[in-house]
């Protein structure tokens, strides 16, 4: 066990290595610089900009002058776009909101997908079985950029229940306040995981209720729920934990969308923001943020996916 | 072994033999869902073919005689007109033929790139198979959703970086599911038997394994398709995937997907929107039918 977490730990060292490596240099053979729209910049200006962000340096001694920072300071340089502001500072200032939202979609789509998928199980080749199957089809195929325009036209423009778009922060209308704002954002960003987890708990289950270790505890007169909570429920849903690492990568992706369109001021939207403008660092240090994110959530589902399932063999 | 089996294996000797695909086409026939879902491909195949007798307008027609922006949908525009005046049922038309193409060209990009890589991995002596699935592993982690953005910034949005950035992610998948065919597969007698006549390497991979191996690839690129599309939607509708004038479903979605055009003119993401999610719906609904028509006892599991 040890070994395997050992093991794992490194694994993930070098795969956050060959992002940073990858990433920066990709990004770096972008034609122009960060500077380069602005064309009636006198040339001792941009050369002084170039000397302050050590443009002028070789790639190579830039690279390692990137690491290092990174490495040992966790300082991701300045913006080359807002200027006076640090990327650090950027991310320290977006990168809550996504997490909110983020987590909180990932656990509602945990106990809605468990929820449906059991009830699908529950009621195999019945009307709720059908119902939720195809919406299990349908949650994976309804892009994002068309599942939040449905739930604003519905509950904002229709019924009017609910703000079209934006973002208050807790500060200012305190957490209750907030839920408003949170409702679209979740519920779209979680739909497709709702979907998938549905599915997943279904297979789960359905392979678990054929085993004879539950029809002992029925032979043996245990209560249904006993059987369902006790003896079903553990087995299917170890599956869903093994899950919850690639979902939430797919659901930091989401977010870029749902960001984007109800203008709502996280790392997805100042994600996209960076890229059409250039600014290397920003989008560096977004990039390298959401992998260091999902690396680290990867490792924890390993971890815990060992825990719960006794017959994994860590080799 | 008592008597009954003993008939019953001899009745089976007279029953004419079904071969493994026309008996998965017959399970495939009574799945309803994925039939459904084989008719809205073929439907939406067929508008993209026939785009230019279909459509009533080209795809980048604007009419500048009369100002017609953000029509609502009439009978003169069944899906009204966008904010250049330009048809939307001509343009939804048109995009099926790029986001089509896209899903289907990207495909195979990955499935080329996923097959030798996982067969050359599979057949390799297991210090290389590892050290190959090793490197998948890394780049597992990585959230190439990201790199395929930056991708398109650094070399330019042009319509073939598309299928590159998308496919270069796409093919891991499709590597592991053919290695784990191929370790499967290597050990059988036949393959004994073509190495014992001296068959080459390279046709005994491609002879003898990748044909064996087939069935579950297909499979996973039927699915794969669908999955490849609504990347290429993601990039388009944040503006970095196909660009104006030509249009995909997702790059027609951009305009409307802004407040205020959600607001004042649905009718922009709508089409589009339903256009695409109705095709993925059916070939997610079509991939799923096949994969527990090929293995039924595969069915129910992701």
């Amino acid at each position: 066990m040890l070994k395997f977490i050992v093991r794992r730990f490194f694994s993930s060292i070098i795969t956050i290595f060959v992002i940073i490596t990858v990433a920066y240099f990709l990004i770096r053979a972008v034609p122009g610089d960060p500077f380069s729209s602005e064309k009636n910049m006198p040339k001792e200006i941009r050369e002084n900009l170039n000397r302050k962000f050590h443009l002028d340096q070789p790639l190579y001694k830039q690279y390692f002058m990137y690491l290092n920072n990174l490495v040992f300071h966790f300082d991701f340089g300045p913006s080359f776009r807002s200027r006076g502001f640090s990327v650090n500072d950027l991310i320290k200032q977006y990168f809550p909101v996504s997490l909110l939202i983020g987590s909180l979609a990932m656990i509602i789509a945990v106990i809605l997908g468990v929820s449906f998928g059991m009830i699908s199980a529950l009621n195999q080749n019945k009307f709720g079985d059908y119902f939720f199957m195809s919406y299990a089809i349908l949650g994976i195929s309804v892009p994002m950029f068309v599942i939040v325009p449905i739930f604003l036209l519905i509950f904002s423009i229709g019924l009017k229940i609910l703000p079209v778009g934006g973002w208050k922060r807790a500060s200012d209308v305190g957490i209750i306040g907030m839920i408003p704002y949170l409702i679209i954002p979740i519920f779209s960003l979680s739909l497709p995981y709702t979907a998938y987890i549905t599915r997943m708990t279904k297979a789960g289950m359905m392979d678990i209720i054929r085993k004879d270790f539950v029809t002992t505890a029925r032979a043996k007169g245990l209560k249904n729920s006993t059987i369902l909570f006790r003896h079903i429920m553990k087995g299917s849903i170890i599956p869903v934990v093994s899950y919850v690492g690639p979902a939430f990568a797919g659901i930091v992706t989401g977010s870029v969308v749902v960001e984007q369109i109800l203008g709502i001021p996280g790392m997805g939207r100042v994600f996209v923001q960076a890229a059409f403008n250039r600014d290397y660092s920003l989008v560096m240090g977004d990039v390298i943020t959401y992998s260091l994110l999902i690396i680290v959530m990867n490792f924890v589902v390993d971890i815990l996916y060992g825990f719960l399932d006794p017959r994994v063999k860590y080799s | 072994m008592s008597k009954k089996m003993t008939r019953t294996m001899i009745d089976t000797e007279e029953i004419k033999g079904v071969s493994l695909w026309a008996d998965a086409f017959r399970r495939l026939l009574k799945n309803k869902l994925a039939v459904f879902g084989a008719i809205i491909i073929i439907f939406f195949t067929l508008v993209a073919i026939f785009a230019d007798l279909i459509a009533p307008y080209p795809y980048d027609y604007i009419n500048f005689e009369s100002n017609e922006q953000f029509a609502k949908p009439s009978s003169k525009y069944p899906f009204g007109t966008d904010e250049q005046g330009r048809d939307m049922f001509s343009r939804v038309i048109y995009g099926s033929r790029i986001s089509l193409s896209v899903g289907i060209v990207t495909a195979l990009v990955a499935l080329i790139i996923g097959v030798t890589y996982g067969a050359i991995s599979g057949f390799a002596p297991s210090k290389v198979d590892e050290l190959m699935m090793r490197i998948v592993d890394i780049l597992y982690g990585i959230p190439y959703m990201f790199f395929v953005i930056l991708l398109m910034v650094a070399f330019g949005r042009k319509d073939y970086m598309l299928f590159i950035g998308i496919g270069a992610v796409s093919w891991m998948t499709i590597a592991r599911i053919t290695r784990g065919q191929i370790l499967t597969l290597r050990n059988n007698e036949y393959i004994e038997a073509a190495k014992s006549i001296g068959v080459s390497k390279g046709r005994l991979i491609f002879r003898h394994l990748i044909p064996n191996a087939i069935g579950p690839i297909i499979v996973y690129l039927t699915l794969t398709i669908p999955s490849i599309m609504l990347q290429e939607a993601f990039l388009s509708f944040l503006g970095l995937g196909i660009q104006p004038p030509k249009a995909s479903w997702g790059s027609l979605a951009t305009f409307g997907g802004t407040l205020g055009a959600i607001q004042n003119y649905p009718h922009l993401i709508i089409f589009p929107g339903l256009a695409l999610a109705l095709t993925l719906f059916g070939m997610n609904a079509f991939g799923e039918g096949l994969r527990d028509a090929l293995d039924p006892s595969l069915k129910n599991r992701i």
